[in-house]
């Protein structure tokens, strides 16, 4: 009963941990459950961010393959628009605006395959330094979303309900990296 | 030093009001972690909290054991006890990542507006006051939310302070940097107009109107020297610096402060790297003046040089 209590009280006390208490000491029986709950917590939030990943690089994998089939669409719609109006193309022009917007489509596909990585690795970091990778993994998170938002603004109320779900595990994560670390004495980084 | 009971024992220091240490009849007393670094006379010093991890530490140890935070060597001895021993508040974290989307937000909103105004069909383009007004609105906006923040979560003390030698020389050397900095903003920004074709369009059109000028000055040179700096290094620097080293808090503020300029994309490369000299300079110095100066004079050169000043 006294160890219940000892538990209870301890797990209310979760949020506002003090650091070097030795209730909180991994080698003690309460210590370790804490310690896996807490972990558990950060597991989910090493899913979500390893999936998140998978995902990222898989679209933007296949949209930079069909980049240059994207752009040739878009252009060949604008030419037919110009000649129903009877005006000539200058072909030199053509291909130099073609080849700029290519080079830009390639670029933000390629910079989204690199946030992809970054959300595996930092999935990755999660046991290791919870508090940075957590704290960066949302960033970069909410940064994308914002990014893609500000070039094609209807990408903001695509999976809307599921970017939040992310946003807020990924919040609630932090807060318990940062219960971890400071409950565990886990190294500053 | 005594505590709030009038006793001497460390173990039963309060350290905040708010969040005292538990309630017990006998504390166990934590065993101290053998210190990396202990001169003889280290064993007649009581034993201090740290002041990031709040561990009881031995003052003239270089390193925390539990941390690896700087203890002895580059901090002022007076100036290890001053600072406010901050728990990390994951509150205060999240109100800050939060008015760090709206920050986002009214800036993908503002430009936005800017986009729907060029476009129009009768519109001949937006004119350079236009240009500037909407400018300005965002960042008020922005101002009011930092203003908030910092009223919201009050002053943030990261670290003790530095010794006047090592501020002293951060001031100087990054004198060097910012003109590095300089030097590379005008590489890229070259680079990308000019090699890879892209067309980045100037900003900051100012037909001769001193008062457009001066405008601009507010807008880009002012404003965000003091609120950016205010928000990015001073208020994020400290939450985090709480519970990450120094290193790791500058790259990720780095990338806020990057992802912050969601309006100029193509730049965002340069400012990480501009984000990540200001934080370097920020720890360096210990205080947020360094970084308010470098960068209104890193933007202040950007306006006259794109104004076609140089």
């Amino acid at each position: 009963m006294a160890e219940q209590h000892d538990e209870l009280s301890f797990l209310s006390q979760e949020q506002s941990a003090t650091s070097g208490l030795a209730s909180l000491s991994p080698s003690s029986g309460l210590g370790s459950i804490a310690q896996s709950a807490m972990k558990k917590q950060l597991k989910g939030a090493k899913t979500i961010l390893i999936i998140v990943g998978l995902l990222t690089i898989g679209y933007n994998a296949v949209a930079f393959a069909n980049a240059q089939k994207e752009v040739d669409d878009v252009f060949n719609k604008e030419i037919a628009l110009i000649r129903n109006q009877g005006m000539e193309i200058d072909q030199a022009e053509l291909k130099k605006a073609k080849d700029r917007t290519l080079l830009i489509c390639q670029l933000i596909y390629g910079g989204a395959i690199a946030l992809g990585v970054a959300y595996i690795v930092l999935g990755a970091m999660v046991y290791k330094s919870p508090v940075p990778a957590t704290v960066l993994g949302l960033v970069l998170y909410i940064g994308g979303i914002a990014i893609f938002g500000y070039l094609d603004p209807e990408s903001l109320a695509r999976g809307f309900i599921v970017k939040i779900i992310v946003i807020v595990a990924l919040a609630a994560a932090i807060r318990t990296a940062i219960s971890y670390q400071k409950a565990y004495g886990a190294k500053a980084v | 030093m005594l505590n709030g009971d009038g006793t001497n024992d460390p173990f039963l220091r309060t350290w905040s009001e708010k969040e005292p240490w538990p309630d017990e009849e006998e504390p166990e007393e934590e065993p101290i972690a053998e210190p990396r670094f202990e001169p003889a006379a280290a064993a007649a010093l009581a034993p201090e909290p740290c002041w990031r991890c709040g561990k009881a530490v031995s003052p003239s140890v270089a390193m925390c054991p539990y941390c690896n935070a700087a203890i002895a060597g580059i901090y002022t001895p007076a100036s290890l006890k001053a600072v406010v021993s901050q728990d990390s508040d994951a509150k205060s974290l999240m109100w800050l990542i939060g008015i760090f989307i709206f920050m986002l937000v009214s800036t993908i909103v503002g430009h936005g507006i800017l986009k729907m105004m060029a476009t129009q069909p009768d519109a001949q383009g937006v004119s350079p006051w236009t240009s500037a007004i909407v400018v300005l609105i965002i960042e008020g906006v922005d101002t009011v939310a930092v203003l908030a923040a910092l009223a919201l979560i009050g002053l943030r003390h990261a670290e003790p302070q530095r010794s006047l030698l090592r501020q002293f020389w951060s001031w100087v050397l990054t004198i060097p940097g910012l003109g590095a900095m300089l030097l590379l903003n005008v590489a890229y920004h070259g680079f990308l107009t000019e090699k890879l074709g892209l067309d980045i369009e100037r900003q900051f059109v100012w037909d001769n109107d001193y008062y457009l000028l001066a405008t601009w000055s507010l807008a880009v040179c002012i404003q965000p020297a003091v609120i950016e700096e205010l928000f990015f290094r001073y208020l994020m620097f400290g939450s985090l610096r709480s519970v990450m080293g120094g290193h790791t808090v500058v790259w990720i503020t780095a990338v806020m402060f990057a992802l912050a300029h969601i309006g100029v994309p193509l730049s965002m490369p340069l400012l990480f790297v501009f984000g990540v000299f200001l934080g370097y300079a920020r720890w360096a110095s210990g205080g947020i003046l360094l970084p308010i100066v470098l960068h209104f004079l890193h933007n202040s050169f950007v306006l006259l040089f794109d104004s076609g000043f140089f």
